[in-house]
């Protein structure tokens, strides 16, 4: 058994004003080196969940634990929130300083690391994300892809176990987009927990599990590939599906016999060749 | 009479130092096209477009807009009329109290008479699905973001362009708001022979809509053509960091481990039919 | 707006960039000392060399230094005219009867002139060799001992610190947000003042918005990163007086003690 790292416990929660409930009765278990993704439509409780994770929201009821202490308890939250690294939607809104290798120091600065394990660290973490050349760099010189390694550096700088995409990649073009998911390939090789959540069907298809929110609710909780071929939750919680599984389709009511697992257009080539 | 884009050069001055955005740009947009325009991160596709309705001063070549050279103050004004811009997450320059008079803002700067603003604001909550009823007195701050950014489209249509330029119009929005955009762009061609000039990185949408395709790189054209043509060219378009529909990708794939897939092959059904055949022969 | 400098930094090596922000704070408020001790036009010569003798130390750009003033030339103008009109004096240049005017007025013209320049374009070297967080740090740390009174030393340091962080950001939204409401035919620049005023709320009002919302998205962001005030934070340039600040405070006391000098004996 491969321990539990993040258990949601029947969470409810409410936004202040709002009657819906944004976390109806969520009860969720995650496993310590998985790579989960969170989908739904705007609005679903995903990032909701997400901001649960690390204490910024806290259940109206239920109970939220990491590594086994409560989100509740004010005692656990900076131990919780070193554990849990955050990287938010808006790549200009959440770096604090104008100068790079500055804000990646923030996080530990905060917790008092002294100065040269700072410098040690600050140096590993933009040698993950590929930005030490940057490091002396303004903040504003960067695109919106290189701001958001910026930031997961910045989180790594704390040395989380787990890392947290809140729709991290909505604002960034192709190119920035498919950069920011090699990166997260690599931390999730080196042992991260990864938990992404999006939008973007193509970003998933690596995940090994991907949990569907619908309002508020888990609807769906399954492996990449049984999820796209569920027509009916795709429609019910009016979710995407890659353009490659969307080829597939057209294939296969053409009378070719792709499979359910090619979920990549790679896939799709190397099933066609053995079929030629 | 089509907009027209002569050597159009455009250098960037900040404190450090000059980049060159746009390098002899040379193309025309004819009326009633969709245009799209595709490039990575920096390659100078908003500094193109902004130069389209004079937001950007034309310091070397010259731009006209149905006749009207954006060189001249006095016709540049006709020009900015003509040419509706609409702004990378427009919802972000709401500012009205209620949303009928955001929308309202443009058709009140043509100093057109009340009755005629009343029924542009109306007519354009209309196209983009918004409901006079329920939406006209309420706080533009107050809606979903889907709602948002068709609040401040409709400030656009409000306006009446005949070009309308949209750079990456469906950014950040779910699949449902993706469509009902792209659907209206669809719309406004067909009824009123809006011509549309649409900043993208969805190959797919631009296979799907585009009548012409340009493709910039680090401010030089690097194709211009119909987008299936464009498209032939996937490998030189993956080192410009940009995609290809996946149905050309798939014939790229196939290419490449020797099978000779015919041009023709260019989308998911013609590609499937081909394959279909070959495997059945076989 | 792009030739906002005021506030920027510019990454070198140069001795300049190595003082302590300390040193490089305190030497700044001397050096505004002096500027305003100055009671003759000539005696400027001394600051003008003390701030030629840190550009060539500073590695900076002489162009970087003059563009500083390029957003002030309009401020520049209107106090130098302001000064020829209402400055009162006895030798008369010229009378126009209600008004006339004199050798004082141009001379105190000229004074202002200049004792803006050497302030802004002095700022402007603070600024662009020290980096933001550290000069954020210097400003926290000669501030500390005010503590004691519960002065938020800290906390007016942080809020500088992300007050620089968005300064290009906002100028940059600002911009944008101006070009999406021209495309929608507003017009920034004709008619009288309070025309101009009012046609500024369509950019206002957005600008606010986002603003509000970039503050509650990064203090979110701050709390994720474990910020909990300033108790018990370490720096990863932690600041160190070296044989440079001492150089430095004693060049910079040559240069206030000359300029004393002149003022007891002019």
């Amino acid at each position: 058994m491969v321990p539990a790292l993040i258990q949601f416990d029947h969470v409810t929660y409410r936004y202040e004003d709002s009657v819906k409930k944004a976390l109806d009765d969520v009860c969720l278990t995650i496993a310590d080196g998985s790579f989960v993704a969170v989908v739904g439509h705007n609005g679903s409780g995903k990032s909701t969940l997400a901001k649960h994770i690390n204490g910024l929201l806290l259940p109206e009821s239920g109970e939220v634990t990491v590594n086994g202490l409560s989100t509740a308890n004010e005692e656990n939250i900076l131990p919780i929130r070193q554990t849990v690294g955050i990287v938010f939607q808006n790549p200009d809104n959440q770096i604090v300083t104008t100068i790079i290798e500055e804000d990646v120091a923030f996080g530990p600065e905060n917790m008092g690391v002294p100065p040269q394990e700072i410098r040690k660290r600050v140096d590993d973490a933009l040698d993950t994300v590929g930005m030490r050349d940057y490091a002396e760099r303004a903040v504003h010189q960067l695109s919106g892809g290189q701001k958001q390694r910026i930031a997961i550096a910045g989180m790594l700088a704390l040395r989380p176990n787990i890392l947290v995409m809140d729709e991290a990649t909505a604002m960034l073009d192709p190119r920035g987009r498919s950069d920011l998911i090699e990166t997260l390939k690599k931390l999730h090789a080196h042992g991260l927990t990864v938990i992404m959540v999006t939008q973007y069907m193509e970003e998933i298809t690596d995940c090994d599990r991907v949990i569907v929110m619908h309002h508020g609710k888990i609807a769906a909780d399954d492996q990449p590939e049984a999820i796209f071929s569920d027509q009916d939750l795709l429609k019910e919680c009016s979710l995407d599906v890659p353009e490659a599984v969307r080829l597939a389709e057209t294939l296969r009511t053409t009378g070719l016999p792709i499979s359910d697992h090619a979920l990549k257009t790679e896939q799709i080539a190397e099933e066609l060749c053995r079929l030629l | 009479m089509p907009i027209t884009v002569n050597d159009l050069s455009y250098q960037y001055t900040d404190a450090a130092h000059s980049t060159t955005a746009l390098s002899h740009v040379t193309f025309t947009i004819e009326e009633g096209s969709f245009f799209a325009i595709a490039g990575h991160t920096g390659s100078g596709k908003t500094t193109l477009v902004q130069h389209l309705n004079g937001l950007i001063p034309c310091t070397e070549g010259t731009i006209t807009v149905d006749g009207h050279s954006l060189a001249d103050k006095k016709e540049r004004s006709i020009a900015r009329a003509l040419v509706g811009m609409v702004f990378q997450y427009p919802e972000y320059q709401l500012f009205a109290e209620t949303v009928f008079d955001d929308i309202a803002f443009g058709p009140k700067n043509l100093k057109l008479p009340e009755n005629d603003v009343k029924e542009r604001v109306l007519k354009s909550m209309e196209l983009v699905g918004l409901d006079p009823e329920q939406f006209r007195e309420k706080s533009p701050f107050e809606l979903s973001g889907g709602e948002k950014r068709r609040a401040a489209l409709a400030g656009v249509l409000a306006m009446q362009p005949k070009y309308l330029v949209l750079d990456e119009p469906m950014a950040g929005l779910d699949p449902i708001g993706r469509q009902s955009i792209l659907a209206l762009l669809e719309r406004l061609r067909s009824e009123f022979g809006t011509t549309i000039i649409m900043i993208s990185h969805s190959m797919e949408d631009i296979a799907r809509h585009a009548t012409m395709l340009l493709v910039l790189d680090h401010g030089q054209i690097a194709y211009l053509d119909r987008p299936e043509i464009v498209f032939e060219h996937a490998e030189e378009l993956f080192r410009l960091g940009l995609s290809v529909p996946q149905a050309t990708y798939l014939g790229m794939l196939l290419k490449q481990k020797g099978f000779d897939v015919p041009k023709s092959a260019n989308n998911a059904e013609a590609l499937a039919r081909w394959l279909k055949e070959k495997i059945d022969h076989a | 707006m792009r030739d906002i400098t005021l506030g920027q930094f510019i990454a070198g090596n140069s001795i300049l960039h190595h003082c302590d922000p300390r040193t490089k704070i305190v030497i700044m408020i001397v050096y505004v000392a002096m500027i305003f001790l100055i009671k003759s036009i000539p005696v400027f010569l001394l600051p003008l060399a003390f701030l030629i003798l840190s550009l060539l130390l500073s590695h900076i750009p002489v162009s970087y230094i003059l563009r500083s003033l390029k957003p002030i030339r309009l401020l520049l103008i209107f106090m130098f005219v302001l000064n020829l009109f209402f400055t009162r004096g006895e030798k008369i240049i010229f009378d126009l009867g209600f008004w006339s005017l004199t050798w004082e007025a141009v001379m105190q013209s000229v004074f202002i002139t200049i004792r803006i320049v050497l302030l802004v374009t002095g700022a402007s070297m603070l600024t662009l060799t020290t980096s933001p967080i550290a000069l954020t740090d210097g400003i926290e740390r000669l501030l500390s001992p005010l503590k004691v009174f519960r002065f938020p030393s800290h906390e007016l340091a942080m809020m500088m610190t992300i007050a620089l962080r968005f300064i290009p950001t906002l100028i940059e939204e600002s911009d944008k947000i101006m070009k999406a409401q021209m495309s929608r035919g507003a017009d920034f620049e004709s008619g009288n003042l309070l025309v101009r005023v009012k046609s500024m709320v369509p950019v206002l009002v957005p600008l606010f918005v986002s603003s509000f919302r970039k503050a509650d998205e990064l203090a979110t962001a701050m709390e994720s990163r474990c910020y909990h005030g300033g108790e018990g934070r370490t720096r990863l340039h932690s600041l160190q007086f070296t044989r440079l600040d001492l150089f430095a405070a004693l060049l910079t006391a040559g240069f206030f003690a000359a300029t004393l000098i002149l003022y007891i004996v002019l």
